[in-house]
């Protein structure tokens, strides 16, 4: 027959090896859904090189982003979801273009720079937009959908692509995954033919 | 039982795409003088819906049916009242349809219309997405079929 002491002894060891499991399952609770990381390296494709016009008319190429991460984002006026996306984009670019982050719209709007202009103006978009359309979108695989984005490493490699909205911190640290990782190389970008 | 094979008979012809299943109007049987009404059943995707014919935001892409009505003359196009939606994405509630829903368009026959079978046209232009996506706007032809007599 167990003492008192032994009793209290015997509960308090059980109440100490409770505390780890407790201190897990707060974690787990306590934590957002876990954000995947980006593609190995190893798995990553090129990117399709393109051109394509910006608002002034200029083209605006994929190659011209050699050495820096780029978020290639599909999307259009009438896309409630992008909308939720663009001041997120207007974030990173403000604070990660110095680390080499290139932001690059792709409109989709079927109205062109009538539709697109006013509202890239009134939203304040502070990275650079360009015109998409249906060649675009399949060189792309074909984006059925908006909003669509692709982030490329600094070797013009798709390291995820995104289809539909998902969180900022999701992107955050698809970013700051790829903004560590050095160029590995001098590669060109593949040049797709359109 | 005519009715009922009309009805069967819209069905058949249903149009579906990823969003949406369109029912044209049953084939209908008119005289010259009357006024006929044409239903068109829409029927959402589960999770998905359109925006309605006035969406509340000036980007959005307002649900739109339009006939090329001769020889009828369109008298009217009714849409059903929309469900107000709260969006991450604007201030204010947008109006969108989702499950099943009618437009309805009334039609004149004139009395030049020519006797016997016909049909007019309409498209239907529509713009929907869940709450992480959007497919782009489309728009697909509607047919109301008729027997004038």
């Amino acid at each position: 027959m167990r003492d008192g002491y032994t009793k209290y002894m015997l509960a308090r060891s059980r109440a100490l090896l409770l505390i780890p499991a407790l201190v897990a399952l707060v974690a787990c609770v306590g934590t957002t859904k876990a954000v995947s990381p980006v593609k190995p390296e190893s798995q990553r494709k090129k990117a399709p090189e393109f051109t394509l016009k910006d608002s002034n008319g200029q083209p605006v190429k994929l190659s011209d982003f050699k050495g820096k991460v780029v978020l290639l984002n599909f999307w259009a006026t009438w896309c409630g979801p992008c909308k939720v996306e663009i001041p997120w984009f207007i974030d990173f670019e403000t604070r990660l273009r110095d680390k080499g982050l290139v932001v690059l719209g792709v409109a989709m709007d079927d109205e062109g720079w009538d539709a697109v202009k006013p509202y890239i103006t009134s939203k304040k978009v502070n990275y650079r937009v360009v015109m998409g359309d249906d060649l675009m979108a399949n060189l792309y695989g074909g984006v059925e959908s908006l909003p669509t984005t692709f982030v490329i490493d600094r070797d013009g490699r798709i390291a995820r692509t995104h289809i539909g909205l998902v969180s900022k911190s999701e992107y955050e640290n698809d970013l700051q995954q790829l903004l560590k990782q050095k160029s590995a190389s001098a590669a060109p970008f593949e040049l797709a033919g359109r | 039982m005519l009715l009922l094979l009309s009805s069967l008979a819209a069905s058949a012809c249903a149009q579906s795409t990823t969003l949406l299943t369109v029912t044209p109007p049953a084939r209908a049987a008119l005289k010259r003088g009357e006024t006929v009404t044409a239903k068109v059943g829409i029927k959402i995707a589960p999770g998905f819906h359109v925006n309605s014919n006035a969406p509340l935001d000036e980007y959005l892409i307002p649900l739109r049916l339009t006939w090329q009505a001769a020889p009828l003359e369109l008298k009217d196009t009714v849409f059903p009242a929309p469900k107000m939606e709260k969006s991450d994405f604007s201030p204010k509630p947008i109006a969108v349809f989702d499950g099943s829903f009618e437009i309805t368009s009334k039609f004149a026959v004139p009395a030049s219309a020519p006797i016997g079978a016909g049909f007019v046209t309409g498209k239907l232009r529509y713009q929907g997405c869940n709450s992480t996506t959007c497919f782009p706007p489309k728009t697909i032809d509607v047919k109301f079929s008729y027997d004038l007599q």
